[in-house]
């Protein structure tokens, strides 16, 4: 069952509350505001929450640091390997002019580094966000000023999962698995870029898939830019490669919404951006402030 | 060598890694999967029932119950999620193999 009609049968606002977001990015796109909160820099506070069994799965400060490096370098098309974008899609690589930094004060007001570190006995959690909650796990700090980061051995060998804007506060955020976190520490080829955050990062930013999670060529991901696509590419494919008639230049498989490898996403478009600032004008207006 | 129908029961979970260009591979869920954003999979009973799995949209899997057939070596899967045909190449115990 997908996970957010798990929740909209779970939960009666849920539903309501997606379509909400839908109408007011589009009408955050349409006046202009979203315009107007991308030309300003929005910094959000992080939180990372690690959670660990074995000392190994208690990562560095250093690794938590390079990944919000990863994070400040995507968000703002500062990464050097944006090169790699082809020469068609060059001019659609996008600053979406957010920065990120860990907390420098908790939820009470007081000093922190912004990483809670959390020891326990489970040997790793599905992706159900039984991280989320303090038996096992953390509970999130208030989702309406931090980005909640979990960092825990993830099950299923998944990379990681998140959350839609307009979903439960108190499991609000991304979780991503210790060995796909940062560019340092215990991170591992080829998810050792700190990619699989910032394809989390644009999830909760309320960006879809590029393929539109659907088997075929019938659905869409909202952004005009990016162009139709059947479904996920995966490793390091070769330019160009094409589906659902998008010649001649095929998917766009270098964006961050694709499943490539992590040296192989290199991207966000502008359309995308224009989703990402509607929200952060909106439902997350909070964050940044 | 004819595929089986008996050949086909059971998990088989997308192995991508492994794929080639005209060639795309499954394994039994013991196979040693690296860690991937998704896969795909789907679970063919005896009786013709299906359950498929798949990335969704935040990256969780999601899941959809349906049937399957197997007829002149292809594998037809019916579910919410859509309907498709796979042809088989190879199916041995712990790999099956499907034209891309
Ligand atoms: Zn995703």
């Amino acid at each position: 069952m997908i996970r957010h009609e798990y929740l909209s049968e779970t939960q009666a606002s849920y539903r309501r509350n997606l379509e909400g977001v839908e109408r007011r990015t589009a009408r955050s796109i349409a006046s202009g505001r979203a315009a107007r909160a991308v030309s300003r820099l929005v910094k959000v506070s992080v939180v990372v929450h690690v959670i660990f069994r074995r000392e190994v799965e208690n990562i560095s400060d250093a690794q938590v640091k390079s990944q919000i490096d990863v994070l400040n370098r995507d968000f703002r098309a500062k990464n050097p390997d944006r090169s790699q974008a082809p020469a068609v899609w060059k001019s659609l690589v996008a600053d979406a002019n957010i920065e990120f930094a860990l907390a420098t004060r908790d939820p009470n007001g007081k000093a922190t580094d912004g990483i809670t570190r959390t020891k326990t006995t489970r040997t790793s959690f599905l992706p159900d966000d039984s991280m989320k909650t303090a038996a096992g796990g953390h509970a999130p700090w208030p989702a309406r000023r931090y980005l909640n980061i979990w960092v825990c051995n993830l099950g299923q060998n998944l990379l990681g999962y998140a959350q839609f804007p307009g979903g439960p506060a108190k499991t609000d955020g991304v979780v991503i698995l210790g060995s796909a976190f940062g560019t340092k520490g215990t991170a591992a080829a080829p998810f050792n870029l700190g990619r699989t955050a910032t394809h989390e990062v644009g999830h909760w930013l309320n960006l879809r898939h590029i393929w539109a999670d659907t088997l075929g060529c019938g659905g869409s991901d909202f952004v005009s830019d990016t162009p139709n696509q059947a479904g996920p590419n995966t490793g390091k494919p070769a330019f160009p490669h094409l589906s659902c008639t998008n010649g001649p230049n095929g998917d766009m498989f270098m964006n961050y919404m694709d499943y490539v490898d992590d040296v192989a996403m290199v991207m966000f478009t502008p359309g995308q951006v224009a989703r990402m600032n509607a929200c952060l004008a909106d439902i997350r207006g909070g964050l940044g402030r | 060598m004819p595929v089986e129908r008996s050949a086909l029961i059971g998990s088989w979970i997308r192995s991508g890694e492994e794929d080639g260009p005209e060639e795309r591979v499954y394994r039994r869920p013991d196979y040693p999967f690296p860690p991937a954003r998704g896969r795909e999979s789907f679970e063919l009973a005896e009786d013709g029932r299906l359950v498929e799995r798949g990335p969704g949209p935040t990256d969780v899997p999601t899941e959809d119950s349906g049937e399957w057939e197997f007829e002149d070596d292809s594998l037809r899967l019916r579910s919410p999620a859509g309907e498709r045909a796979l042809e088989i190449v190879s199916a041995e115990s712990d790999r099956l193999v499907v034209r891309a």
